[in-house]
């Protein structure tokens, strides 16, 4: 963990804690654990926003309350799976059943961008 | 359906039958999955739980399942290892199974209903539907 807005926000929104340091954080009881205890939710977040694009981040990994904060993940690769992926109007993109707005985010489908 | 580990409390309050353990992060499904793992190196025998590091093919999970006299299988990341023929016999054996999956295409195959885990505080954790 880095001592980042954006990972703060990982703690607080999926954690419902607060970041320590780099090393531990408060879980929501107050109980100061280290950071391997993090969901896999929160590790997927918080490795995607460091990643330079070299790795590929699997959605069906993601717990569902970590889609949006994915979404700024800007140099992550994510794979989807089709049947989770649904594309709306004005840019808006529905997985597993829930909208998103993918301003931030460039989607690739079989080679070509959408 | 309770049990202790360590100073944990445990309740398993849903019916009997075939649950799936919603798709949120950080609801605690790790956290139960050790606390039952835990609970079974105490020698209890009524929970199970079984993962995919664990790495054995269906037929020896279905054999080792099969032998078991339990009340409450917890099939971790069951969509790792998904064989039905494994859930079949976890239903025949046990009175809940809980299974988490990553995602829900397999929900229409398990037919599992959705239960939620619920931290209520620090020393308590609990399976129930809404």
């Amino acid at each position: 963990m880095k001592n980042t807005d954006f990972d703060r926000k990982v703690i607080e929104k999926i954690e419902q804690g607060k970041y320590q340091d780099e090393e531990t954080y408060v879980d929501r009881f107050g109980r100061g654990l280290y950071c391997d205890c993090l969901s896999t939710t929160s590790k997927i977040l918080i490795l995607a926003k460091q990643d330079d694009g070299s790795h590929v981040f699997m959605v069906d990994e993601l717990g569902s309350n970590g889609f949006d904060l994915l979404l700024e993940c800007e140099n992550a690769s994510v794979y989807i799976e089709n049947r989770l992926l649904e594309f709306g109007v004005d840019g808006e993109v529905m997985v597993n059943n829930e909208v998103y707005d993918t301003d931030d985010a460039v989607i690739v489908m079989a080679g070509g961008e959408v | 359906m309770q049990f202790k580990a360590g100073d944990v409390m445990v309740g398993i309050n849903v019916e009997d039958g075939i649950y799936t353990l919603g798709f949120s992060g950080a609801s605690g499904k790790t956290y139960l999955r050790k606390l039952i793992c835990s609970y079974e190196a105490e020698g209890h025998e009524d929970m199970v739980e079984f993962t995919y590091d664990k790495k054995v093919s269906s037929d020896e999970l279905i054999n080792k399942i099969s032998k078991l006299n339990t009340k409450v299988i917890l099939l971790d990341r069951f969509d790792l290892y998904f064989d039905k023929k494994v859930l079949d016999v976890c239903s025949k054996v046990s009175r809940i199974t809980l299974i988490d999956l990553k995602s829900d295409s397999l929900l229409i195959t398990t037919k599992a209903k959705l239960a939620y885990v619920v931290r209520d505080n620090e020393n308590s954790i609990e399976v129930r539907t809404w």
